[in-house]
């Protein structure tokens, strides 16, 4: 439970601001976000954990960076248009893709054991990452349970304007990932709120 | 009805874990800074090499396997040769008869260090290489001042100064920054100030060495390397934790240095 408990303790962290920026857009895009926010934890659970793992090859740099963080943006426009679940999820899962991938972690005692042991005992590791991103995306969690819970609750927290601001958010990082300026808006975010 | 109960459970948990979080989570500070002993205590014994992990998991196969945990594991082949030097030495001596015993308590050599290049300057120090360093015990760590992770040890890191002060230890701290502001120095140098940090910085603006001190294709803040007297990787931590294990590898170290490498 220590990382799980290490994972909601980093909602606070100045470096988990990159993964929550777009998580915020997922958590905004309607009623689908009951189906939306697990495939968001669980694709960033698996790119991060192929990453500690070595597998994973790319650096986050270069022309598949780029590429990336063009598709996200397209795939964010045909959600936008289409508005059905499928094209929803695509954009979720290539932005969390995205995202789990151009994250450099700060690391505390118990993510620092996962990513010490991920290369050597891969899949003993896979369930603790996931519990650290249950942990830091409880909000996420929280939003899309609340409608399950109370459904009428759902009315307020779907408004269709909201979707709109959560599809431009997801648009908007991966506008920035594309031209590699993602990390200077989120220094921004943090000088402005804490430096 | 049942899954609205358990989605309300979620709901509530949520918001509790979200409430523990703002009204500030588990203590950010160290949960006690260890006791400094004196120089000449006994060194602590089995000394694992990397973390490990859980302190009760099983470190011996981790440890195993920790040489691949280093970006200099393709060239360790040197620490072979030390070993080599020392039983031609010990075949020669008349007295010395025997091979010397290995000693199991000693952290495995993960191979030599990498360099500090392309670095934007020093601050705390006249040093201008890593190579000014040589000949002593030092704690390399990777680190950058916004980071919680890296600030929750620099307690520990003063402890070691203190605890090492007489001996022949340094700290070279590589500041290596996660986003702009971390990047402008005087921002740097205020925050040193501000964090108590007195020992030497490298300024690794461009993350260059960040980036090949750590394999994979990810790197990680806080990153702390213990470097023996002959320039040799000794210990290899991610993360917050393990401050004994490191503190024990130290003390190790100092203790018993290794044979000086012999020239070819």
């Amino acid at each position: 439970m220590g990382i799980l408990a290490e994972g909601i303790e980093s909602l606070k962290l100045a470096c988990s601001l990159v993964l929550l920026v777009p998580a915020l857009g997922v958590a905004l895009m309607g009623r689908r976000r009951a189906w939306l926010v697990p495939a968001w934890i669980a694709t960033v659970t698996l790119i991060t954990w192929l990453g500690f793992t070595r597998w994973w090859p790319l650096r986050d740099s270069g022309i598949v960076h780029i590429l990336t963080g063009a598709l996200l943006v397209g795939l964010v426009l045909v959600a936008w248009r289409r508005n059905e679940l499928a094209s929803d999820l695509a954009a979720t899962i290539v932005g969390a893709f995205l995202v789990g991938w151009t994250w450099d972690p700060c690391v505390g005692s118990e993510l620092g054991d996962i990513i010490t042991q991920a290369p050597f005992q891969p899949w003993s590791q896979l369930f603790p990452n996931l519990l650290y991103f249950v942990g830091l995306f409880v909000p996420l969690i929280v939003l899309a349970s609340l409608e399950v819970a109370w459904p009428t609750s759902g009315d307020w927290i779907s408004w269709p304007a909201l979707r709109k601001i959560g599809l431009g958010i997801l648009a908007l990082v991966g506008a920035l990932v594309a031209a590699t300026l993602f990390d200077d808006l989120a220094s921004e975010l943090l000088r402005r709120s804490s430096f | 009805m049942g899954s609205r109960i358990a989605a309300s459970a979620i709901v509530v948990a949520g918001v509790a874990a979200l409430l523990w979080v703002m009204l500030g989570g588990s203590s950010s500070e160290p949960a006690s800074l260890p006791v400094a002993t004196t120089p000449d205590s006994p060194t602590q014994p089995a000394v694992p090499a990397t973390n490990t992990g859980d302190e009760t998991s099983d470190e011996e196969a981790i440890q195993d396997t920790t040489r691949q945990d280093t970006a200099v594991q393709d060239t360790a082949v040197q620490d072979t040769a030390v070993q080599d030097s020392d039983d031609s030495e010990a075949a020669s001596d008349p007295v010395a008869t025997a091979a010397p015993e290995p000693d199991a308590d000693a952290p495995e050599n993960l191979g030599p260090r990498m360099g500090l290049d392309d670095l934007d300057g020093w601050l705390n120090t006249d040093a201008t290489s890593i190579d000014d360093f040589d000949g002593k015990v030092v704690l390399v760590e990777m680190w950058t001042f916004g980071c919680h992770n890296c600030k929750a040890r620099i307690p520990f890191n003063q402890s070691y100064v203190e605890q090492f002060a007489d001996e022949n230890f340094e700290i070279v701290g590589v500041h290596a920054p996660e986003f702009s502001y971390e990047a402008e120095i005087p921002n740097i140098e205020a925050a040193l100030v501000d964090l108590g940090v007195t020992w030497p910085i490298a300024l690794d603006t461009e993350k260059k060495n960040f980036r090949a001190w750590q394999p994979g294709t990810r790197s990680f803040w806080p990153r702390s390397y213990v470097i023996d007297q002959n320039g040799d990787i000794r210990y290899d931590h991610i993360g917050e934790g393990k401050y004994e294990e490191l503190r024990d590898t130290i003390q190790y170290l100092l203790d018993n240095p290794p044979p000086a490498p012999t020239s070819s």
